[in-house]
């Protein structure tokens, strides 16, 4: 939904249980266009959206966000003070059927996403 | 059936400052104290539809802005302007089933707590009277 247009991987790296994504966000979106007008902010939900499209590379299949223990919101980005993200996908039980994961956006050294949750394969 | 309305079409922009793509309620229908209720019509060009199912991010973003609008018209009936609402946490976030195009989404909002700038609330999400989604949510404003 959003890769390719919203974001792009640049780099991907691998250790372990745990996925490493740079990301540069494009800020010419027409997300943007409505969020908010003329004051260009990520949607908060652009960035769960941006870790599942991540965890769909990590665990190599589709996903479904069946629940969210948690997703916490630290600092508000836009593609300006974030054109370039770093996304840790860390997959810490994989099933047959789902998949808990913790998962951070970090701009620098700052989080400014947390998400614990289960997704369920599809 | 004839449901009475607060806002709807149009006017729902009065309440909120997200537009098109991303506004993601059409319709308040009540509002008191503690609970308020909002509604989404998902047509088929939906920003957050594939394939004609309402993906997982745009029924949290109608949740947020189900209570951003609720939390809106309070504050315009108190003669204050319409805060701009941004997620400060998803809690709980239960996903029964995807919404599909077409589907009427209610959703009903319980304020929880509201400390300084953060409203704590509940929601719950019914696509054609069914239920769908539910959660809690911190909202700063």
């Amino acid at each position: 939904m959003l890769l390719g247009s919203y974001f792009k991987i640049e780099n991907t790296e691998v250790e372990g249980s745990e996925h490493r994504f740079d990301i540069a966000l494009n800020r010419d979106h027409k997300i943007y266009g409505g969020h908010f007008p003329g004051n260009p902010v990520c949607p908060g939900v652009c960035s769960v959206q941006m870790i599942r499209e991540c965890a769909e590379r990590a665990a190599g299949c589709r996903l479904r966000i069946d629940s969210l223990q948690s997703c916490r919101f630290m600092a508000v980005l836009t593609p300006d003070n974030a054109s370039r993200l770093t996304i840790v996908v860390t997959l810490a039980d994989v099933q047959d059927d789902r998949v808990r994961l913790t998962a951070e956006i970090r701009n620098g050294a700052d989080v400014c996403v947390a998400l614990k949750g289960e997704f369920g394969k599809h | 059936m004839n449901v009475q309305t607060l806002f709807e079409g149009e006017n729902i922009k009065k309440l909120l400052p997200q537009r098109n793509p991303i506004l993601m309620v059409d319709t308040l229908y009540s509002a008191d104290d503690v609970e308020g209720v909002a509604g989404l019509t998902v047509q088929d060009d939906n920003f957050f539809c594939e394939d004609g199912i309402f993906t997982e991010p745009g029924l949290i973003e109608h949740i947020a802005q189900s209570a951003s609008a609720f939390v809106g018209y309070k504050a315009l009936q108190s003669g204050a302007d319409t805060p701009v609402g941004y997620i400060g946490e998803v809690k709980k976030f239960r996903l029964m089933k995807l919404p599909e195009a077409g589907n009427r989404l209610v959703t009903r909002i319980h304020i929880m707590s509201e400390v300084m700038n953060i409203t704590l609330f509940s929601a719950e999400t019914t696509a054609d009277g069914q239920v769908v989604a539910t959660c809690q949510m911190k909202l700063s404003v």
